[in-house]
């Protein structure tokens, strides 16, 4: 009798440690599903702030192209109209376009599209697409839309006109 | 009895003995994955924020930048296929990489090594002679670059470029041999004019050289690289260069290959911009043509703008060294300048 | 012996919660550089915005004028007094940027604020001119500080130009957002 009882002690106390074993083993599992969730939403802050800079870069990487770039004694950094006229034309599906320009220009811009927006001067209210490689599959992106403004200057005319670029930039989801 | 429980207390102790230890490993195991994950994820937001330092430079052309970061040793890698096409170009930050292709169209003329807690970006846009691409200059403090000539030829190279932040020791013609060694990681001699050796403290691998020898207009010449001043390194023939910001480029950079695959990124401009301006000529010549009495430039600008035209549409590609070499001989870039001054001059529309 | 035991895992417990308390905070404590991020606000488009406009050229009285030279000759007097079509300087100045923000700024739902000013010799401002009134998007009312609805003003893009002459002090023009500032 006394053997039982000591018995039953013995698995009575195997029992306890045995539970507050999985207790802390529950309360272990918790606080690493915690953890796991709180970094994936970390991570996916993080690569959401990289596609805004990434967007804020094309964009002032597109007023900075020395291709494009006016002549340094019209008043300022500008682009030249002319040269901006004949990239578009290059870049645009009509008759000029130009398949080894647009292989150079995909390489830097990828899914993009790039519209200059005259706002004063003659031109004034008139849009130029210069580079358009939406996605065919736009759903599978997220967008992060830019606006910079700068001065287009037209040497034969000699006037400096405001414009802006509407640079849309797109990211392909992340999965997962 | 009393063995029995002598035994079971000497069982019972070893039991707690290898939980605990297996415990203990367990959150040895969780700890060390938490501390490399989040090393990886500085590494990755550093190697993003120096990317986007570089990114940043060319949208200042002419300005001089000094950007803190994380003291670190920062690897330029820049590597081209057998067709010259460029295939890596990469920072490494302490030996890890985020994106192997994130330099890719970028040109980045550095040592192959930086350490250090800031970085120094400058500027050029190659113009040879019309504007062809943007080229990132980059080193920082423990970089030391010792220019050897002529003090105003020195001087010039420096302020054309914006460079005067770099570290930078000027020594006249001959006096390479009063240079010290004051623990910089990497010493770069940059000799305008013929080459005399350093002392023997710097005759090492981690130190480079450049010869430049300048024709009189000071835009073309040729360059000798001397990859490593170790004795014995071997010193390929002289390269041209054209243009002011390519001879800049030629001397942040500290090895022949790394020159040559950045100018491949810089090169992938030039049909285009050769185009662009080929387009444009055409417009304003088509002004001609048009009779549009308003907008129509100078008379006399006309037989400037068919020849600049003429000699545009002759430019070489890159890659046709020869051509370009004869190109150059001709005079044919001295004259564009030429061109484009005179336009200026009789207030036409510029060549470009 | 079972309470010692208790009282052993009751420890141990509070080991592993400050432990996991521990990596939680390495985990999340740390971030990245502040410097390229703050970089890269909305800022880029209020800097390209003033620093574009002052470039931007308008025609006055049959000569084109950069925005910049014509407001530092408003200041000085220098001005012509009339534009050609009924406007004065001021006039041409303010519905040339009245309609650039309406159809830019505002039509994107920013909500700003554009004010062009002399900056004087001892730091005080003052409008420019009153022909030159600030400029507010439309749709927002209220007065001119950002009031307990709107968040305060945050200056996104700023341009200041001497006015070339001994003790006559700056011009600014500004441009604000109401916004969060960060």
């Amino acid at each position: 009798m006394a053997t039982q009882g000591r018995g039953r002690d013995a698995q009575l106390a195997f029992g306890e440690t045995l539970m507050v074993i999985m207790v802390l083993v529950f309360l272990i599992g918790i606080g690493m599903v915690f953890y796991y969730s709180a970094s994936r939403s970390s991570l996916n802050t993080e690569l959401q702030h990289r596609e805004d800079v990434q967007a804020v870069l094309l964009a002032q990487r597109v007023l900075s192209m020395p291709e494009v770039a006016c002549d340094r004694y019209a008043g300022g950094s500008c682009i030249d109209s002319l040269k901006l006229a004949a990239l578009a034309r290059m870049l645009g599906p009509g008759a000029g376009h130009d398949a080894a320009a647009w292989t150079t220009y995909y390489g830097r811009f990828a899914e993009a599209a790039i519209t200059v927006r005259y706002l004063t001067g003659a031109q004034a209210g008139q849009r130029l697409p210069l580079y358009d490689a939406t996605p065919k599959d736009p759903g599978n992106f997220t967008a992060q839309q830019q606006f910079i403004f700068t001065t287009i200057y037209d040497p034969v005319a000699d006037e400096q006109d405001l414009a802006y670029l509407n640079v849309t930039r797109y990211a392909r989801r992340q999965t997962g | 009895m009393t063995r029995k429980g002598q035994l079971g207390i000497q069982f019972h102790w070893v039991f707690t003995l290898i939980g605990g230890i297996l415990f203990l490993l367990f959150f040895f195991v969780l700890i060390r994955s938490v501390l490399h994950s989040d090393q990886a994820r500085t590494t990755r937001e550093l190697s993003f924020d120096v990317g986007t330092i570089i990114a940043k430079a060319p949208l200042s052309p002419d300005t001089f930048s000094v950007a803190d970061v994380p003291d670190a040793t920062y690897r330029f890698a820049c590597e081209q296929d057998a067709q010259g096409g460029v295939t890596y170009s990469y920072v490494r930050i302490d030996n890890q990489s985020y994106e192997d292709t994130g330099l890719r169209d970028i040109a980045v003329f550095s040592p192959a090594t930086v350490r250090g807690d800031q970085l120094f970006t400058a500027t050029a846009t190659w113009q040879a002679p019309f504007p062809i691409a943007s080229m990132v200059l980059l080193s920082n403090n423990r970089t030391r670059y010792v220019l050897v000539g002529l003090p105003q030829v020195t001087k010039r190279f420096v302020d054309q470029g914006n460079l005067g932040g770099f570290n930078i020791l000027y020594v006249g013609p001959g006096g390479v041999s009063s240079v010290t060694d004051e623990g910089f990681d990497r010493y770069r001699f940059i000799y305008f004019g013929g080459y005399t050796a350093p002392p023997s403290a710097f005759l090492t691998a981690r130190n480079s050289a450049l010869v430049v020898h300048q024709d009189p207009d000071g835009e073309t010449g040729t360059l000798d690289f001397h990859d490593s001043l170790a004795p014995g390194a071997p010193s390929p023939p002289g390269v041209p260069y054209a243009g002011e910001a390519m001879l800049a480029a030629a001397a942040f950079t500290d090895s022949y290959a790394a020159f040559r695959c950045n100018m491949a990124k810089a090169e992938g401009s030039l049909a285009t911009a050769k185009k662009i301006l080929l387009d444009r000529l055409k417009a304003i010549l088509a002004l001609y043509d048009a009779g549009n009495s308003a907008h129509v430039p100078d008379g006399r600008c006309q037989a400037d703008y068919l020849r600049g035209k003429a000699l545009i549409e002759a430019y070489p590609s890159p890659g046709e060294e020869s051509a370009y070499n004869a190109y150059v001989q001709q005079g044919n870039l001295r004259e564009l300048e030429d061109i484009d001054s005179r336009l200026v001059t009789r207030g036409c529309p510029r060549l470009y | 012996m079972r309470r010692a035991q208790a009282e052993i895992i009751g420890l141990l417990l509070i080991v592993v919660l400050i432990a996991i308390g521990f990596l939680l905070y390495i985990r999340f404590s740390s971030s990245g550089s502040g410097s390229t991020k703050a970089a890269f606000e909305q800022n880029q488009m209020g800097q390209t915005f003033v620093n574009s406009l002052v470039l931007a050229q308008v025609t006055c009285d049959g000569r084109l004028y950069q925005v910049r030279d014509l407001l530092r000759d408003v200041a000085t007097g220098t001005a012509p007094d009339t534009c050609g079509d009924g406007r004065t300087p001021e006039r041409l100045l303010n519905a040339t940027f009245s309609d650039v923000l309406d159809g830019t700024l505002g039509a994107w739902g920013v909500n700003y604020r554009f004010l062009v000013l002399r900056t004087l010799p001892d730091g005080s401002e003052e409008p420019l001119s009153a022909a030159l009134p600030e400029l507010r998007n439309a749709q927002y009312a209220g007065t001119g500080t950002c009031d307990a609805t709107y968040r305060p003003r945050v200056a996104i893009g700023r341009t200041v130009r001497p006015l070339g002459l001994a003790g006559a002090g700056e011009i600014e023009v500004r441009l604000e957002e109401c916004r969060e500032k960060t």
